[in-house]
């Protein structure tokens, strides 16, 4: 008998078993769409790191690691595998990768190894940036990278939203069906009973579109995948995305799917129980306020059509509040997500590209090549279309500061002991040196760009550091390290040193594409001067550099063949070579591919939200059948009910959209201090017309929906609907 | 022997100012096979009564017994399937489903029982009676009120309830149906001792009914009534 009740139920309302089927299509499609995608991107992710920076989630750094001491790490109950990185390790620096059973305790596990193997806290190392993509993080970290989590919060958001388009459908229906169950209930239906019939009639409607929705929502994310193969095609180092399809993702969309529906199916079950027979049977579906309530601005704005239109927006409030709020999560998700896309943005001027875009045309690596052994330098600056070329190698050594030589301004930051640490015991601060051998001409050069009289016999250093207290990484302001009074410094390496003259401290660096470290005493020195002095005590990088720019035309093909041309000039050195166009291109290209994607994403929560509304305020209007026949039976004329259709149009679009804007602009604003961007900035370039365009379909849509749903109103028998009223 | 009890019982309505006192110490007793009519104006009362009878809603004082057994002490399960069972309802306006044909409607109260059989028989035998066998296949909205009414009675009577409570049964009747109505109702009663309680406002239908019980303003008159007449404080 339930069966022929619900099916004849469907079968005599197309219109609520329809609503239902698509909802629960669209959103399971949707959901099974972004789990998919999500779960994708975040494969891409761990792959793209594990390919750029291997699979390792903890390493061991020293200088001595024998064969006992790889057996005792892998006897660590956590410790799946610990293998020496034969590619990293050095004859005197032993690099072990580590991997974990259960890489969440990595933390937890990693110093205890350390401890074991009785080496220093400092020899361990963390692949925080991979870890990060399982969630695991630093305890210590108080600020540990919340991208994910970002990610995360943006993906439940919409999933609620979706979730919540299948739960107002399914209120809509069930709701206007308390009548017909309160009868059941008086001729002796059990609670218990109409449950089971809610819930089977739930899954009968929902299981076939569920799972359809789930197979198109996985068939769709294959295809965004495949297309956004096709257009990042020509990005350059790029591993492409391969598919990969989750059964428990696309399991748990279904699942959770089937869940809303039973759990939306259940609810108003639940309410019936609640409720006495006769509670039941008295309830028409019909709006109530339960207590006396003035819409006083829509009354004194426009009469009887608003206060009218105020009290069944009022009346229906518990209904329209998902409706309210799965609008006001994809609105959310949208207008965060586009948002987010704009920081990025921003934050990726300050990077590598838009920061050292003039400080290079091409960069070639001399492998294995010490900058002494380059006797190309002259021959290189006489290729025609060269403007300058500079020839480095970096190095490192260290010094000792007494208190007495830092500068008055880090004084009043706190000294050396805030930025060097502990001192020696004769109280001497040990600093870090990072050396930049410059050839000779290019040393020079930088002596005539500093204002100094150029000569060969001394460094120039590098005298500042960053005042982190008084500025962010952002926008860094630099104080003067040390007393500018020291004519020499004396540099330590592998228990050697080396007096070296100071010709100069400088605020500013040669034009090379390098950064230099927050915290060191960063010397220039000439390559005459590294040979005489310091080659003999301090080993420098293995590869050197040379820096050209360009004095042709910035084209592509220009640097081009200069690139070519420099190349071929230095073919006895085993090279690689960077060209700063093709760089910026293909940089470009992939900030250009991430952007259609980010913006892929945007339009898919814009749409999620615009269904969610359209759905909702469609069943809303059909639930008001009997409401508007019984305006139209005292009086109001159609001209009016449809100001009345205006009105609630007009609120039950902006209200969520007023809501969101607030807690948008919160959110940015909070982002924003987060990453220490210049809010003005962020505000210069916000996503108002996105944003805009999202509030106009929002508004179109409702619109729309109303415009249907009053026609449908206006149009239906006076007479049926108020018998219907009896009837039902 | 009363099959049906109230002691002491009340039923208010809303809370603090807004409070109706709809019932107010209904002590009651009925006899099996009685046929009574509540008979009070709108708003006295009479329906509010008749639901709390049946179980359809709770009172707010006193005590109900049908049968012997307090059904306010039934738990919401036990006094569903207790009403299924002993307790047949006919509203005003048929709360008939409108999505099942009449065979299904007068049927369904029977399905709620599992393992209990239809017996279609007693069905069919029911339909006759109330002159709507023919009209088996159809659905509500294409019958008349009348033939509404009448499936609603079998839908009633079908699990051969001991009580049967009609609440304006005629209200939306003319008086040829209203007549047919009382007259299937009366042959019910007598063919399967059934007690039956019907709410009327209609004085007339109601002297035709075995006893007579007066509400107003939620309290059971005894003796002679006032009604003012017309223009003037003649007595009734």
């Amino acid at each position: 008998m339930w069966k022929d009740y619900s099916r004849s139920y469907i079968k005599n309302n197309p219109a609520s078993g329809i609503s239902i089927m698509a909802a629960a299509l669209i959103a399971s499609m949707f959901l099974s769409l972004l789990c998919s995608i999500a779960y994708n991107f975040w494969i891409y992710e761990v792959e793209r790191i594990i390919l750029e920076e291997g699979g390792w989630q903890g390493r061991i750094v020293c200088d001595k690691f024998d064969a006992e001491d790889l057996s005792l790490t892998r006897q660590f109950a956590n410790v799946e595998k610990a293998v020496i990185n034969e590619e990293l390790s050095e004859r005197d620096e032993i690099v072990v990768d580590i991997y974990f059973r259960n890489a969440g305790n990595i933390y937890h596990d990693m110093p205890l190894i350390s401890e074991q193997l009785g080496l220093e806290e400092d020899s361990v190392r963390y692949h925080s940036l991979l870890l990060s993509r399982y969630l695991i993080h630093d305890p210590e970290d108080e600020t540990p990278p919340m991208l994910l989590t970002l990610y995360l919060a943006i993906l439940t958001i919409t999933a609620l939203s979706l979730i919540l388009i299948i739960r107002g459908s399914f209120e809509m229906s069930m709701n206007a069906r308390i009548h017909q169950f309160g009868i059941f209930s008086s001729i002796g239906a059990t609670p218990k009973q109409v449950r089971n019939c809610l819930l089977q009639e739930a899954a009968v409607l929902s299981a076939a579109p569920v799972i359809l929705g789930g197979l198109l929502g996985t068939f769709i994310s294959y295809g965004l995948i495949e297309t956004i193969n096709i257009f990042s095609a020509d990005v350059t180092e790029r591993h492409e995305a391969v598919f990969h399809y989750s059964p428990s993702v696309f399991g748990a969309a279904i699942v959770v799917s089937l869940l809303t529906v039973l759990f939306s199916a259940w609810i108003p079950a639940r309410k019936l129980s609640r409720m006495t027979p006769l509670e039941a049977i008295q309830n028409t579906g019909g709006l109530l306020l339960k207590k006396r309530k003035h819409s006083r601005i829509l009354s004194a704005l426009l009469g009887i059509k608003g206060e009218l239109a105020g009290n069944a927006l009022k009346a229906q409030r518990k209904h329209l509040r998902i409706a309210t709020l799965s609008l006001l999560l994809s609105f959310l998700g949208f207008s965060i997500m586009l948002s987010f896309t704009v920081l990025a943005d921003i934050s990726t001027r300050y990077t590598y590209f838009e920061r050292y875009q003039d400080a290079w045309d091409i960069m070639i690596t001399l492998k294995d090549t010490e900058i002494s052994d380059f006797s190309l330098t002259d021959e290189l600056r006489d290729i025609s279309d060269i403007q300058d070329a500079a020839v480095y190698q970096k190095a490192e050594a260290m010094t000792f500061l007494p208190e007495r030589l830092q500068s008055d301004e880090l004084s009043s930051l706190g000294g050396l002991k805030t930025v060097a640490g502990t001192p020696k015991a004769d109280g001497q601060f040990q600093v870090s040196v990072p050396i930049v051998v410059l050839d000779d001409t290019s040393f020079l050069n930088f002596c005539s760009q500093i204002g100094i009289t150029p000569g060969l016999d001394g460094a120039i250093v590098l005298n500042q550091i960053w005042d982190s207290v008084n500025s962010n990484f952002r926008y860094k302001k630099y104080v003067p390290f040390v007393k500018e009074d020291n004519p020499a410094t004396m540099l330590y390496k592998n228990g050697k040193s080396a007096e070296i003259p100071v010709l100069s401290y400088a605020q500013e660096v040669p034009v090379l594409r390098e950064e230099y470290e927050n915290y060191a005493l960063v010397h220039f020195i000439p390559l005459t001067m590294w040979n005489k002095t310091l080659r003999e005590i301090c080993e420098a990088e293995s590869d050197s550099y040379i820096r050209i720019l360009s004095a042709a035309a910035e084209s592509p093909a220009g640097l081009d063949s200069l690139e070519k041309e420099a190349v071929e000039l230095v073919r006895e050195y085993k090279t690689e070579s960077e060209n700063r166009i093709w760089e910026r291109l293909s940089n470009d290209q992939l900030i250009y591919g991430m952007k259609v994607i980010f913006g892929a994403f945007c339009v898919l929560l814009a749409i999620i939200g615009i269904t969610n509304v359209f759905l909702n305020t469609s069943g809303f209007l059909r639930q008001r059948r009997r409401e508007f026949a019984r305006y139209m039976s005292i009086g109001l004329t159609p001209r009016e009910m449809r100001q009345m259709l205006c009105i609630e149009a007009f609120a039950t679009a902006g209200k969520p959209l007023l809501i969101t804007i607030p807690i948008t602009v919160l959110f940015v604003q909070f982002a924003v201090t987060a990453s220490y961007l210049d809010p003005m900035e962020f505000w210069a370039e916000a996503p108002i017309l996105p944003v805009l365009i999202f509030v106009a379909a929002v508004a179109l849509f409702v619109a729309l929906a109303y415009y249907i749903g009053g026609k449908r109103l206006l149009q239906s028998d006076l007479n049926e609907t108020l018998r219907n009223d009896t009837l039902r | 022997m009363s099959i049906l009890e109230l002691r002491h019982v009340g039923k208010t309505y809303g809370e603090k100012e807004n409070q109706v006192n709809a019932l107010r110490d209904i002590s009651l007793q009925v006899e099996e096979g009685e046929f009574a009519a509540i008979v009070g104006t709108s708003g006295s009362g009479k329906s509010t009564l008749l639901n709390l009878m049946g179980g359809l809603d709770n009172p707010t004082k006193g005590e109900i017994f049908i049968k012997n057994r307090e059904i306010g002490a039934l738990s919401r399960k036990e006094l569903t399937i207790f009403r299924r069972r002993n307790i047949g309802f006919v509203f005003q306006n048929y709360s008939l489903m409108p999505v099942l044909n009449v065979y299904d409607n007068v049927a369904l109260p029977v399905t709620f029982d599992r393992g209990k059989h239809i017996n279609r028989k007693y069905i069919e035998e029911l339909l006759r009676e109330l002159g709507i066998w023919e009209k088996r296949m159809k659905y509500p909205n294409e019958l008349s009120g009348g033939q509404q009414q009448r499936v609603a009675i079998a839908r009633a009577l079908v699990n051969k309830p001991h009580v049967l409570l009609c609440d304006e049964p005629t209200g939306n009747l003319d008086s040829s149906t209203t007549i047919e109505v009382m007259g299937l109702l009366k042959a019910s009663c007598r063919k399967y001792q059934q007690t039956i309680l019907m709410v009327t406002h209609n004085e007339a239908i109601a002297q035709t009914c075995d006893r007579v019980i007066h509400i107003e303003d939620g309290r059971i008159v005894t003796g002679k009534r006032i009604f003012p007449a017309k223009g003037g404080d003649e007595e009734c």
